[in-house]
C-alpha cells in the first residue's frame, strides 16, 4: 500500500533544497548504514556458516556435519532442544491465554495484579528463574526442606519450568495484543444466538485469535531454543543445542563443531522467521473498526474463571516466590539452610563494577541504536533508497538469530585484524546493536505509515529543507518510535546472557555474565545480591524515565503500535 | 534548532558518561587466572601493591587455556596469573610466554617452583580433597572414606559429585592423579567404576565444595581453594586427605608474548614473588612457594607422585579420552 506510494512518487521533493549535499546526505548516511550491517550482522553470520564446512587449508568439508550427525549424544541434543521448545511453547500458549483472558475480561480487581506479575520476569536475566528454583527447590530447596523430600529439579522439570517463567510475559503480550483487537460486539451476538461460554470460546474467539496465537507460539519456541542460561543451570545430565555449542566454545575452543551446533539451531529459528515473515504476513483478524466499539468486554461464567485463574494463580506464586527467595538469598547466609541474616554478599565491589560496565554498554548501545534504527525506517520509507526490503530482513536476522550463535560469530570475525575488536568494550556495545537494532527500524518504519507524506510534503512545499523538515516535522512524530528501540535495546541489553558471555574481558565483565558464573560456581549468595543490585538498578533507570517523560511530555512509555 | 541541539548535548553527555571517549589510560594490565575464588581480592591486593592497574577474568583451568589457545596471537590478556602446570609447558614449547628469569623477588625461591629458563613461575600448589557433608554422613550414620577406593561402593550411588575436565582445570588434575596412580589402564577402570557413582559433573572445581556445603549431596571431589572459608562460615563440611595422598597442581604465572604492558606485567610477576605476597596468599590454604603460616594445612599433606610433564604430555589425549567415556557416550 504505502510501499508503493513511496516508490513512484518521491516523498520530498528534491528541487526545494537545491543544495547537492542535502541530496547525497541520505545516500551517504544509506550506504553506511549499509556498510555497517554487512560488517555487524553478515559477516559474523557468514562466518559461523563457512566455518562449519571449512578445512584448515581452504577446501569445503562437509565432516563436522558427519560427525554431528553420527554421533547420538548430538542428535539427542537435538531432540532434547526440540522436545523442550515445543512443550514450553504449548505452555506458555495456554497460560498466557489464560491470563490474558482473565486480564481482558476478567473481574476489573484482578487485572492490574495479575498483569504485574505476568510482565515483572521481564526485568530479571532470563535465567534468574533457574537460580530462584535451585533455591527453592533443589535437592536441598526450601520446598525440599519443608516436605521433606526430593523434588527432580534437575532436568525436565527445572528447564522447563525455568523457560515458562521466563518466556511467558512475551507470550502474554502478543496474546494480550490479539484479544484487545477482538470486537465485544461479535461476542455479546454470538451470545444472543444463544451460545454458551465454551462455545463461544471454541467457536468465536479461539479461531479469531488462532494467527495471533500461532504468531505467539513461533516467537516463544525461537526463544526457547535459543536460551541458553536456564538449561545449562538446571539442565543436569540433559544436553541441549545452546549450551552444547557454549561449552564447545569455552571448554574446547573447538569452532568447527560449535558452528556445525549453531547452523543447525539456525534451521528452525529461520524457519519460524520465514514463516513469521512471509507467510503470517498480515494474517491477523482484527475486528476493530476505525471507530471505537462501545460494547465493553462480557465478564466471565464462574466455572471457566476458576479454569483459568488456576493456572494463573500458580504461575504468579511462582514468580513472587522467586523473587523473594531471590531477595532472601541476597540478605541471609544461605537461604534455606542458615538464615542468619548478612550483608556479606554485597561486600563483593565486582559485581558493581560488572552493574556499572552493563550500564554503560546498554546505555550506549540503547541511543546508538535507537538513533540508528529510527534513522533507517526513515531512509527506507521517505526516500528513494531502494534497499528497504533488504535492509529491514537484516536488521531483523540479526534480531533473530540466537545470542549463541552471534556470539559465536564474533568472535570468528573480530580476533583478528583490520577488525581486532575482541577484548573491547566496543565489541560488546556493536554485538548488542546488531542484535536490538531492529525493534527501533520496525518501531519506526510502523509509525511513518500511520503518519501521511502529504504534512512532510506540506512543510517542504512551504520552504523548509529537507532537513527542515526532518527536524521540525518528522523528528517529533518520530519520537515514540526512537523511545521504543532505546528502552527495548537498554533493558535486553542489560539482562542478556547468551551471545555476551563469549564477549566478555579482563575489565569488561558485564552484569549478566558476572551472575551467571557465580551462580554456576554455586556463590548462591553473591548472586542473589548481584541479582537485586541489577533488577533495582533497572527499575531505578526505567522510574528515571517515566519521571522524565512526565516532565518533559516525551511519550517514553507509548505503545508503539 | 534548539531541540536537536540539546539531543546532541544530552546524547555527547550520555556517551561520554558511558565512559566510551576512554580517559587517559593509567599503566594496566590485564590478568586472565583460574583462582576463581580469590580473583576480586587478587585484583584488589595487586592494584594496591605494584600500583599497576590489574584487571582480572576469571575463567575455569580448561576454558582458560582454550581461549588462550583460540586467540593467540592476540591473546586478550598481558599476564596468565594462575594456570595449571601442563599448558604452562605446552605454552612455554610454542613460546607464548616472555621469559623473565632475573625477577628478583623470585631469586631466593627454591627452583622446583620457577622454569629453568625463567618462562613462568609458579605461585605454590593447590590440592583436591575429599569433603563431605557432615549433617547428612550423620543422619544416614556413614563415615568419610579413607581411601581413594571407598568411593567406589555402591553405597555412595548418586551421593558423589565431582568436576568435569572439559571445563575444570581441577577435574584435569584429578583424572591426572587417578591415572599416574593406578596406571593409564588401571586409572581409566577406577573412573568408569566412580562414574557409577557420580551424580553430577559440575562446571568449575569449586562447585562440588558448593553442592556438598548446601547438603545436596553427600561426598564432593573439590578444590581446597574454598574449603577454609566455608569452614570459617560454619558450613556443615568435613574434608579429609584420603591415605593415598592428595593430587596437586601448580599454580603458574607467566607473562604472554605480545603484550604492551611488558614493563607492568614485569612488576606483577615480581610481586608474586615477594614474602608479602605469599604470605598474603597462604593464608587463603594455598601451599605457596615460600613457607608461610597456611589457612588450610598445619603441616604439609601427603601428596601422590605427580609429574607435571607427563600430565603436559597427555593432555589433550586424557580430556578426549574422558568425552568419550562420560560425556558424549
Amino acid at each position: 500500500m504505502t510501499t508503493a506510494l513511496n516508490i513512484e512518487q518521491p516523498a520530498v521533493r528534491p528541487q526545494t533544497t537545491g543544495r547537492a549535499v542535502v541530496r547525497l546526505l541520505p545516500a551517504a548516511l544509506a550506504c553506511l548504514l549499509v556498510a555497517w550491517l554487512a560488517v555487524f550482522i553478515v559477516y559474523p553470520t557468514v562466518a559461523v556458516l563457512l566455518r562449519s564446512v571449512w578445512t584448515r587449508d581452504g577446501g569445503v568439508t562437509l565432516v563436522h556435519y558427519q560427525a554431528f550427525f553420527a554421533k547420538a549424544y548430538y542428535l539427542r541434543s537435538l531432540l532434547n532442544t526440540l522436545i523442550l521448545g515445543v512443550t514450553v511453547t504449548a505452555l506458555c500458549i495456554v497460560l498466557g491465554f489464560s491470563v490474558a483472558y482473565l486480564v481482558a475480561r476478567g473481574p476489573r480487581l484482578l487485572r492490574l495484579p495479575l498483569r504485574v506479575l505476568t510482565l515483572a520476569p521481564l526485568i530479571a536475566p532470563p535465567y534468574l528463574f533457574g537460580l530462584a528454583l535451585i533455591i527453592l527447590a533443589g535437592r536441598r530447596g526450601v520446598l525440599a526442606q519443608m516436605l521433606d523430600m526430593q523434588i527432580p529439579l534437575y532436568g525436565w522439570l527445572g528447564v522447563i519450568l525455568s523457560q515458562v517463567l521466563s518466556l511467558l510475559p512475551v507470550a502474554f503480550l502478543m496474546i494480550e495484543n490479539v484479544l484487545a483487537s477482538l470486537d465485544p460486539a461479535i461476542e455479546d451476538s454470538a451470545c444472543d444466538l444463544g451460545a454458551n461460554e465454551p462455545t463461544l470460546l471454541r467457536t468465536v474467539i479461539l479461531p479469531l485469535a488462532a494467527p495471533g496465537l500461532l504468531k505467539a507460539g513461533l516467537l516463544t519456541f525461537g526463544l526457547s531454543i535459543a536460551d541458553f542460561g536456564n538449561p545449562a543451570l538446571l539442565g543436569g545430565g540433559l544436553s541441549f543445542l545452546a549450551p552444547d555449542a557454549y561449552l564447545m566454545v569455552t571448554g574446547e575452543w573447538n569452532m568447527e563443531m560449535a558452528s556445525v551446533l549453531s547452523v543447525v539451531l539456525l534451521v528452525p529459528t529461520l524457519g519460524i522467521f520465514l514463516i513469521q515473515h512471509y507467510w503470517l504476513k498480515g494474517k491477523t483478524y482484527t475486528t476493530v473498526g476505525g471507530h471505537a466499539s462501545a460494547a465493553e468486554p462480557r465478564g466471565i461464567g464462574g466455572g471457566l474463571f476458576a479454569v483459568l485463574l488456576a493456572p494463573s494463580l500458580v504461575f504468579g506464586a511462582l514468580v513472587v516466590a522467586s523473587y523473594g527467595v531471590i531477595a532472601l538469598g541476597a540478605v541471609t547466609k544461605l537461604v534455606g539452610i542458615d538464615n542468619t541474616p548478612t550483608t556479606q554478599h554485597f561486600a563483593s565491589t565486582a559485581g558493581l563494577d560488572a552493574i556499572w560496565t552493563s550500564l554503560q554498554v546498554s546505555l550506549t548501545a540503547g541511543l546508538v541504536a535507537a538513533v540508528a534504527g529510527t534513522g533507517l525506517a526513515y531512509l527506507c520509507m521517505r526516500t528513494e533508497i531502494r534497499l528497504r526490503g533488504l535492509l529491514e530482513l537484516t536488521t531483523l536476522v540479526g534480531f533473530a538469530l540466537p545470542g549463541t550463535v552471534i556470539g559465536i560469530g564474533y568472535i570468528l570475525a573480530f580476533n583478528r585484524p583490520p577488525l581486532l575488536l575482541t577484548g573491547t568494550l566496543a565489541i560488546l556495545i556493536l554485538n548488542m546493536i546488531a542484535r536490538f537494532l531492529a525493534v527501533g527500524v520496525e518501531a519506526g518504519v510502523s509509525k511513518l505509515y500511520q503518519i501521511d507524506v502529504s504534512i512532510e510534503e506540506a512543510s517542504a512545499d512551504l520552504g523548509a529543507g529537507l532537513l527542515t523538515t526532518f527536524r521540525r516535522i518528522t523528528l517529533p512524530l518520530m519520537s515514540s518510535a526512537f523511545t521504543a528501540g532505546f528502552l527495548f535495546t537498554f533493558m535486553q541489553s542489560m539482562i542478556s546472557l547468551s551471545a555476551a558471555i563469549f564477549l566478555v574481558a579482563p575489565g569488561n565483565l558485564l552484569a549478566s555474565v558476572y551472575i551467571f558464573n557465580r551462580a554456576r560456581d554455586g556463590d548462591m549468595g553473591i548472586a542473589c545480591a548481584a541479582s537485586l543490585l541489577l533488577i533495582m538498578s533497572l527499575a531505578a533507570c526505567l522510574a528515571g524515565l517515566a519521571i522524565l517523560s512526565r516532565r518533559t511530555g516525551m511519550r517514553v512509555f507509548a505503545a508503539h503500535a | 534548532m534548539t531541540n536537536l541541539a540539546r539531543l546532541c548535548g544530552l546524547m555527547i553527555g550520555v556517551l561520554f558518561f558511558a565512559g566510551i571517549i576512554p580517559a587517559s589510560a593509567a599503566e594496566e594490565v590485564r590478568i586472565y587466572t583460574y583462582m576463581l575464588v580469590i580473583q576480586e581480592d587478587l585484583a584488589k591486593f595487586l592494584s594496591e601493591n605494584t600500583g599497576v592497574q590489574a584487571k582480572i577474568l576469571g575463567l575455569s583451568g580448561g576454558e582458560l587455556w582454550a581461549r588462550v589457545q583460540a586467540e593467540k596471537p592476540n591473546i586478550g590478556a598481558d599476564v596468565l596469573f594462575g594456570f595449571a602446570p601442563g599448558p604452562a609447558i605446552l605454552g612455554k614449547r610454542e613460546g607464548l610466554w616472555v621469559p623473565y628469569p632475573d625477577a628478583p623477588a623470585w631469586k631466593d625461591i627454591h627452583p622446583r617452583y620457577k622454569d629453568k629458563d625463567g618462562a613462568y613461575h609458579d605461585l605454590g600448589t593447590s590440592c583436591f580433597v575429599l569433603v563431605g557433608n557432615k549433617d547428612l554422613l550423620a543422619k544416614k550414620t556413614l563415615k568419610m572414606p579413607e581411601s581413594w577406593l571407598d568411593l567406589l561402593d555402591p553405597k555412595w550411588k548418586g551421593e558423589i559429585v565431582m568436576p568435569s575436565p572439559v571445563t575444570s582445570g581441577t577435574a584435569f588434575m584429578i583424572n591426572a592423579t587417578f591415572l599416574q596412580l593406578y596406571g593409564w589402564e588401571k586409572g581409566w577402570d577406577f573412573l568408569e567404576k566412580l562414574d557409577k557413582n557420580v551424580a553430577q559433573y559440575t562446571r568449575s572445581g569449586n562447585a562440588p565444595l558448593e553442592h556438598v556445603g548446601r547438603g545436596e549431596y553427600i561426598l564432593g571431589l573439590t578444590s581446597d581453594e574454598k574449603v577454609p572459608q566455608r569452614l570459617q562460615q560454619g558450613f556443615p563440611i568435613l574434608w579429609t586427605a584420603p591415605k593415598e595422598g592428595l593430587g596437586y597442581e601448580g599454580n603458574i604465572v607467566a607473562i604472554v608474548k605480545g603484550t604492551k604492558q611488558l614493563a607492568a606485567s614485569k612488576k606483577i610477576v615480581d610481586f608474586a614473588g615477594t614474602e608479602k605476597f605469599q604470605r598474603w596468599l597462604a593464608q587463603f590454604g594455598y601451599l605457596t612457594a615460600r613457607d608461610a603460616p597456611n589457612a588450610m594445612y598445619p603441616s604439609k599433606p601427603k601428596l601422590v607422585e605427580y609429574s607435571y610433564e607427563w600430565a603436559a604430555d597427555n593432555h589433550a589425549r586424557i580430556i578426549d579420552t574422558w568425552k568419550t567415556k562420560f560425556l558424549r557416550k
